[in-house]
């Protein structure tokens, strides 16, 4: 399991976390560090039977609190073409990590390394679900907006896949004429914007300190993006499979949110 | 909100924590996200300053691609691939297959080829190589074309047969049969009546 260690307790971040995670009652034992190298640490595997009021104490501690890994398999993925790239051609040399190789002329993506991305990606998309997060689901994809507009409308959350208005995030204030709570999480299902070029948003989401998750292609930028989910971003039945995961996972983080919240109330109660 | 828009610069975690440890960010005003990438920071640290590597992906081939790149280039494509249905095995597949069994039991290298479409024939398959194919087409159009030389021919007496046979009084008999058909109101009157 990977996870945070307390290495020197500052007293205003529990404060803090106990502020903030109010709902969640017990107060948070964690704390962050600047330095991501000195922030991981191995843990010893706790057991896997840890009761549920272990883990409703924190979350963020369990190694996969929604149980994202199991939602898909590597050969799921193949199944949905999720391996094809783009011809060589059009290869952005920041994707080479993210390649299995070339098949005659075309780019083939490592499908190891998308599994470990995209479970990264759900189980993060998950805990901002939980947290009450605004998510938004961006793509400027003609063909498959319409699915993805309605897998946000299904769980509840936002989509924007229509023309982008630079400025949309970094000058929402005067665009819209008012304050305006801007998305917790980008999901990117296409970081192209519709002349192939990169998404406004990305960087947009960027200057405003968003996370973004993305699906990037051998085509793609992946520097910006997060969470990269490195994967074929044309294929429909490739964009149906991230939108049946992404949908997955929001709705197993809420319908987790209000058991624990019963949880937590009983507890009270008793 | 404080905040830092350089997202050339660092992370977005790097950056709100400074944001945070210097102050200017309150910790009441730390964004949703930050405990949450604490815990589950990406793989690759979402860095826009990044090294570029230069190396080529490998090219992936298969031993059996020189069978089938055979295959293709001596018989064209002689069967239709569906690829919506990923059960059927095209027929390239098949010979593959036959091939290395063949090439297991221990058969000549160099006759395993043909022994292959041999026995793919016997099943009655058609399996033509590009040459026969090619030839049979030339023999065909040569075929095509000496048809309609003889047909043209053939049209070309009947014509003149028939011209022969014409009777020139029967010719004259359809004129002034038609001329009695002539409607009343001929443009002449027309040219009467104005003047």
């Amino acid at each position: 399991m990977i996870s945070v260690v307390c290495r020197s307790p500052r007293q205003h971040v529990l404060k803090y976390f106990s502020k903030h995670i109010k709902v969640l009652g017990t107060p948070y034992s964690t704390r962050v560090d600047a330095k991501q190298e000195e922030v991981l640490d191995k843990v010893d595997q706790p057991d896997s039977e840890t009761t549920l009021a272990d883990s409703v104490t924190d979350p963020l501690k369990h190694d996969d609190y929604f149980n994202v890994k199991s939602m898909f398999t590597k050969h799921d993925l193949f199944k949905a073409r999720v391996h094809f790239g783009h011809k060589v051609g059009v290869r952005n040399p920041y994707m080479l990590p993210y390649l299995f190789g070339n098949r005659l002329g075309s780019d083939i993506i490592d499908l190891e390394q998308t599994v470990d991305h995209l479970q990264r990606a759900l189980n993060v998309t998950a805990h901002m679900a939980y947290r009450e997060g605004v998510i938004m689901f961006l793509t400027r994809n003609r063909q498959m907006l319409l699915l993805v507009e309605q897998t946000a409308k299904e769980c509840g959350e936002y989509s924007y896949c229509r023309y982008w208005r630079g400025g949309t995030f970094t000058n929402a204030a005067t665009l819209f004429g008012a304050i305006t709570r801007l998305p917790d999480l980008c999901v990117f299902i296409g970081t192209h914007n519709s002349i192939f070029e990169q998404h406004r948003a990305v960087v947009e989401a960027a200057k405003m300190n968003i996370p973004t998750v993305g699906i990037v292609d051998s085509s793609s930028d992946p520097r910006l993006i997060t969470y990269p989910i490195p994967g074929n971003d044309d294929s429909p039945c490739a964009i149906e499979l991230y939108c049946t995961l992404f949908k997955k996972a929001i709705m197993t983080a809420k319908e987790r949110r209000v058991q624990d919240k019963n949880i937590q109330e009983e507890q009270v109660k008793s | 909100m404080a905040g830092s828009r350089t997202e050339k610069i660092g992370t977005i975690f790097s950056r709100v924590h400074g944001l945070l440890k210097s102050g200017a960010m309150k910790e009441v005003d730390k964004p949703l996200w930050y405990d949450v990438y604490a815990a589950f920071p990406p793989l690759v640290e979402p860095k826009y300053d990044r090294f570029q590597e230069e190396r080529q992906p490998r090219s992936i081939l298969y031993k059996e691609d020189i069978i089938r790149a055979r295959f293709y280039k001596t018989f064209g494509s002689p069967d239709i691939i569906d690829m919506k249905d990923s059960k059927s095995v095209p027929l390239s597949e098949r010979f593959i297959t036959m091939y290395s069994d063949m090439a297991k039991s221990g058969v000549e290298e160099e006759s395993i080829f043909n022994k292959v479409a041999e026995s793919l024939r016997s099943e009655g398959i058609t399996l033509k190589t590009v040459e026969e194919i090619e030839r049979e087409k030339k023999l065909k159009a040569l075929k095509l074309r000496f048809e309609n030389e003889r047909k043209a021919k053939a049209k070309h007496q009947e014509d003149k047969t028939e011209a022969a046979n014409l009777v020139i009084e029967d010719l004259f008999n359809t004129s002034a049969g038609s001329s009695s058909e002539e409607p009343d109101h001929s443009p002449e009157d027309d040219y009467t009546q104005k003047s």
